[in-house]
């Protein structure tokens, strides 16, 4: 029994879109912030006072250096599955 | 399930780092050596280190209303073991915690401990009871990285309630606290890392890079 890729890929995409759909069912007042800032804000203050070498400078910064990181990981991740299908065949 | 910068005692901090370190010591020595026994293992890594890479950019809208990120450690505790995974997840925190200033330096030590230390053999643990237990392969494997993700951020949530215990109900109360901001949001993105770690090894399973996925590893 094996479940077709498609089918997978599907049920992995409607996972992540549940969470918007459930929350735009009623005024929920959901902010979509991240789990980690939610930790930190009921951690209350910081324990020391160690801050982070370096911020990027604006929200738009910080997306794109995250769509940087994401690239590279698909790119090796996609470099080694062209390569080894093309050996392969 | 970054602990962000500054958010554990000095203590705590460096408690983790020592915790961390000789697994992250010994990880980058078994990656020399696999590297070195079998060249075309290098294929295998940078595919586990791509997954790696791209999941935990990705946050994810969740039930809860707010967003997570998956872990991706899962495919390499399974395809290469879990001993292998510290450096992995090293360089992904220290790439988080530089540029993104996500995570941060003094947290490193307890971050890689749930990333790359306890999420990795939670899942190989979860893996070898499926194929025990005679649970179809790909059943095995999905839960093994769907419980190793949920894991990780359990043990993100015993980190903070270690460092900020109630002051009334103490560390337990603390716990399910910071257990309630991470699971709920957690379990829907566990799943799709489940499904996604399925589906990634079967390309690589398709593209001859692991045969024997389980069978060659040891720990």
């Amino acid at each position: 029994m094996k479940v077709p890729g498609w089918v997978l890929l599907l049920l992995a995409v409607s996972l992540a879109l549940s969470g918007l759909v459930w929350n735009s069912a009623g005024p929920s007042g959901a902010e979509f912030a991240g789990a980690d800032n939610l930790a930190a804000q009921a951690a209350g203050k910081p324990a020391t006072s160690f801050a982070a070498l370096w911020r990027p400078p604006s929200p738009e910064v910080e997306s794109g250096l995250f769509a940087l990181q994401a690239a590279v990981g698909g790119l090796l991740l996609g470099y080694v599955l062209g390569r080894r299908s093309r050996h392969a065949s | 399930m970054h602990i962000s910068e500054g958010f554990l005692p000095a203590a705590h901090a460096i408690g983790w780092w020592l915790l961390a370190a000789p697994p992250l010591v010994y990880s980058v020595r078994r990656v020399k050596s696999i590297l070195e026994s079998n060249p075309k293992s290098k294929l295998e890594l940078a595919a586990v280190g791509g997954f790696a890479f791209a999941l935990s950019a990705l946050k994810l809208p969740s039930v809860s209303g707010s967003c997570s990120h998956p872990v991706g450690s899962g495919l390499g505790a399974i395809l290469l073991g879990p001993a292998c995974m510290p450096a992995i997840g090293f360089a992904v925190l220290l790439f988080q915690a530089l540029l993104l200033a996500h995570g941060g330096l003094t947290t490193l030590g307890a971050n890689l401990f749930s990333l790359a230390i306890a999420g990795p053999w939670i899942a190989y643990a979860v893996f070898r009871l499926g194929v025990t237990l005679r649970l179809p392969r790909e059943g095995a494997i999905f839960a093994g990285a769907a419980l190793g993700g949920l894991a990780t951020y359990t043990v993100t949530a015993f980190q903070l309630a270690l460092a900020y215990p109630a002051s009334s109900g103490g560390l337990l109360t603390s716990f399910w606290k910071f257990l309630s901001i991470f699971a709920v949001t957690q379990v829907p993105l566990a799943l799709s890392e489940g499904l996604l770690t399925v589906l990634v090894l079967r390309a690589l399973e398709k593209a001859q890079i692991s045969a024997s996925i389980g069978k060659e590893v040891r720990v």
